[in-house]
């Protein structure tokens, strides 16, 4: 029996450049401390990794991180993250993702995937019941993602193999590539999918029927009732209809991103609203593994005729999507739609499949074509330059175009494949002004000028902009379940969403550690549980006590972790800052006059600083590292402390 | 002093029907909110006379409270003690 219990007692390591395999027996402190997910990442990237190692060069690591409740069958633990340093920004790349993969993976007798190095050839690998197999995939490469899935479930005779793979876009070093894993889910954000694909790795299948010793499980029992009685009223929203209805709730707000955020006002919001997918393409609904909610959104289309009174698309007949690739979310719908001025909800639909056929995040890539479109209208590129690819505002055509060539690199995609700061760059400083960006990664569909204190986490998260690891202001403006969660450790009263005083970053202090601390468990954000929660979860599978101070403690350990990793990647401060273009007001719409308040603003980041136990500068003081018992965590592992 | 309040399509529900609501006694969007029975697991954002208000915000006679749900990370219980009776 382990002292932790929920853990096998080793990560294993497998080096691509070489073939060699080994296992590391983790320290009781390392489970306890870090749990994983995030925490994990962040930790082995300072430990294993060269400081100023090229992202794209066989010294990154690619990192898969279940965390302490995988294995548990909690509901909600159907997640694990994924890590490595970014190709697109330089920092932190952290991204968890939904499915079985997690699950299997972790049944297959391993605490964490850690690889190095790059194959000679394309490799995937097969990991089963405590071994691992490294295998070619020379014939898997330049194929799609469900093809490959297929593929390897035969070859490894076992239908119910999980793959994650680097699909096409992944492959070509696209820099914002994501790891899809089930076909239609994605470790989205920061590129990792080009991490796996210049180390020519096309796959990793697991496959786990190995029972996971836990020290209590009636502590995990009676948190899943806990969740199986409440999840229908409390994730009401998620059940119902998910994250598309996002769509009408911003859209009727003016709050919408429009135009690469130069608009909050999309006039069309209705042809790609989550009620019109409902109505017109919607297949199913779709879940992750011991999960009652079914959040995920699965569409198809056949060619048939379709007709609603808000539908707007030049697409009838003209395309098919397949089920197999899901479903367009709402930073989906926005980023392809809105975004991008396109009211075409066949097109963004397909564009989504597309991202889940060849391996793109979505964000970024609707993101890129916005600020393309944008340059283009302004004038700043010329046909010359992007071999006659001249998008305008609302051009579905040019959207499904652009996704292609993208991810093959065909053309001007090989551009647009270098996401839009660095194509930027490329274009001039004009163009410079237009990226709505934060360390390279582009924003979520989020506005910042509304939600304020998401303003704060987009400049501060160790990834660049990120809506999940974050706090929703909008969830904290009347009494509640956030509020009560949060009140176990701090009652705070319900605060107006451009708040940015010192109670409201003490909110933000505790829901984006809280946030942090599930994508190191790993369990998902869409659960209702309170801190307390987990921490009974995590008390009943380590046989260690956990209260939820620990549990706000675990995220606060992954965001220092990750803010040590950036500084010594040669971040500062300076690098927590919103793009210019949210620092103005909006212009139009209800909210018409709403800005944020450059000096609360940086108040407001000063204060969390101060709250996170860092100096002016950002950097975490050795008080608040002996606090959190990282200390001895980092020197243990050779790790410089900040001077 | 009489308040206006409308609220959007997907807060209505058997509880409370209606889109329009006419409350007597509010003087805070807060007493206001808490008068209604909205459903649970949504985010709210307040508006006033098409203003954004929030909790605390003071309500004059004539107002309009303008009540739209929203998503992310949302969710909230609010029963009117009144009407439960």
């Amino acid at each position: 029996m382990m002292t932790v219990g929920g853990t096998w007692g080793q990560f294993l390591h497998i080096d691509l450049s070489s073939g060699r395999q080994w296992l590391e027996t983790p320290s009781d402190s390392v489970y306890l401390n870090l749990v994983g997910g995030r925490a994990l990442v962040a930790y082995l990237l300072l430990r294993d990794l060269p400081a100023g190692a090229d992202p794209l060069g066989p010294e990154n690591l690619l990192i898969f991180a279940p965390g302490l409740l995988q294995g548990s069958n909690l509901p909600g633990s159907g997640r694990h993250g994924v890590g490595a340093k970014s190709p697109l920004t330089g920092a932190l790349a952290s991204s968890e993702v939904g499915g079985w993969w997690g699950h299997e993976f972790k049944r297959a007798g391993f605490d964490a995937l850690i690889i190095h190095g790059r194959a000679a050839s394309p490799v995937y690998l097969w990991i089963h019941d405590g071994r691992a197999e490294i295998r070619p995939a020379d014939h898997l490469w330049g194929r799609d993602t469900a093809d490959v899935e297929a593929a390897i479930r035969r070859e490894v005779h076992d239908a119910q193999a999980r793959v994650a793979q680097c699909g096409v876009a992944g492959e070509n070093q696209v820099l914002f590539a994501n790891v899809i894993h089930d076909v239609n889910r994605a470790a989205g954000r920061g590129g990792l999918g080009a991490v796996m694909g210049s180390k020519n790795l096309k796959a990793v299948a697991v496959r786990g029927t190995l029972r996971l010793p836990v020290a209590d499980r009636r502590q995990i029992t009676a948190v899943a009732k806990w969740l199986g009685e409440n999840y229908a009223t409390l994730a009401g929203w998620a059940v119902k209809m998910g994250t598309v209805q996002g769509v009408r709730n911003w859209g009727r707000l003016g709050a919408l991103p429009t135009h690469n955020f130069s608009r909050p006002v999309f006039e069309r919001w209705e042809a790609i609203s989550g009620q019109l997918m409902h109505e017109t393409i919607l297949d199913g609904r779709d879940t992750c593994q011991v999960c009652p909610i079914d959040c995920k959104q699965v569409t198809a289309y056949d060619g048939r005729p379709l007709a609603h009174p808000q539908l707007q698309t030049r697409f009838i007949g003209r395309l098919h999507i397949d089920k197999a690739y899901g479903g367009p979310e709402y930073e989906t719908l926005a980023s392809f739609g809105s975004a991008c001025g396109v009211d075409d909800l066949l097109a963004v639909a397909k564009a989504n499949e597309g991202c889940a056929r060849w391996g793109m995040d979505t964000i970024s890539l609707g993101m890129t074509i916005a600020f393309v479109m944008e340059c283009v209208e302004k004038g700043l590129l010329t046909a010359a330059q992007t071999d006659g690819f001249l998008p305008r505002w609302g051009d579905a055509e040019a959207l499904l175009a652009a996704v292609e060539m993208t991810a093959f690199r065909r053309g001007f995609g090989d551009k647009m494949a270098l996401g839009s700061k660095r194509l930027a760059q490329w274009i001039g400083p004009e163009a410079e002004a237009l990226t709505v960006e934060v360390k390279g990664q582009e924003l979520p569909m989020h506005e910042p000028r509304l939600k304020q204190a998401l303003g704060v986490g987009y400049a501060t998260a160790p990834v660049g902009a990120d809506h999940m690891m974050n706090m929703h202001d909008t969830a904290y403006t009347k009494p509640g379940e956030d509020l009560n969660r949060v009140a176990e450790v701090q009652a705070i009263p319900p605060l107006a969403l451009t708040d940015l005083g010192e109670q409201k970053m003490q909110l933000f202090y505790h829901e984006v550690n809280w946030r942090h601390a599930l994508d190191c468990a790993v369990i998902c954000h869409f659960h209702p549980y309170r801190y307390s929660h987990i921490a009974q979860a995590l008390t009943g599978v380590t046989g260690h006590a956990y209260g939820p101070r620990e549990v706000l403690a675990v995220g606060e350990r992954a965001q220092t972790l990750g803010r040590l990793f950036n500084l010594r990647e040669g971040f500062t401060a300076a690098d927590d800052r919103l793009p210019r273009r949210v620092m103005e007001a909006f212009t139009e719409g209800p909210l018409a006059g709403v800005a944020i308040d450059e000096e609360a603003f940086q108040a407001a980041r000063q204060y969390w600083y101060g709250l996170m136990g860092w100096t002016p500068a950002g950097i975490p003081t050795r008080a608040r590292l002996d606090a959190l018992g990282l200390t001895d965590l980092l020197l243990a592992a050779g790790i410089a402390l900040p001077a | 002093m009489s308040v206006l309040v409308r609220l959007a399509d997907s807060l209505r529900s058997g509880a409370e029907p209606s889109h329009e609501i006419v409350l007597a006694q509010a003087r805070t969007v807060g007493e206001a909110v808490s008068q209604l029975n909205l459903p649970a697991s949504v985010g709210l954002v307040m508006l006033v006379n098409g203003r954004l208000a929030h909790w605390q915000t003071e309500l004059q006679d004539g107002d309009v409270l303008q009540l739209l749900p929203v998503i992310g990370g949302g969710t909230f219980r609010i029963f009117s003690s009144a009407r439960q009776r």
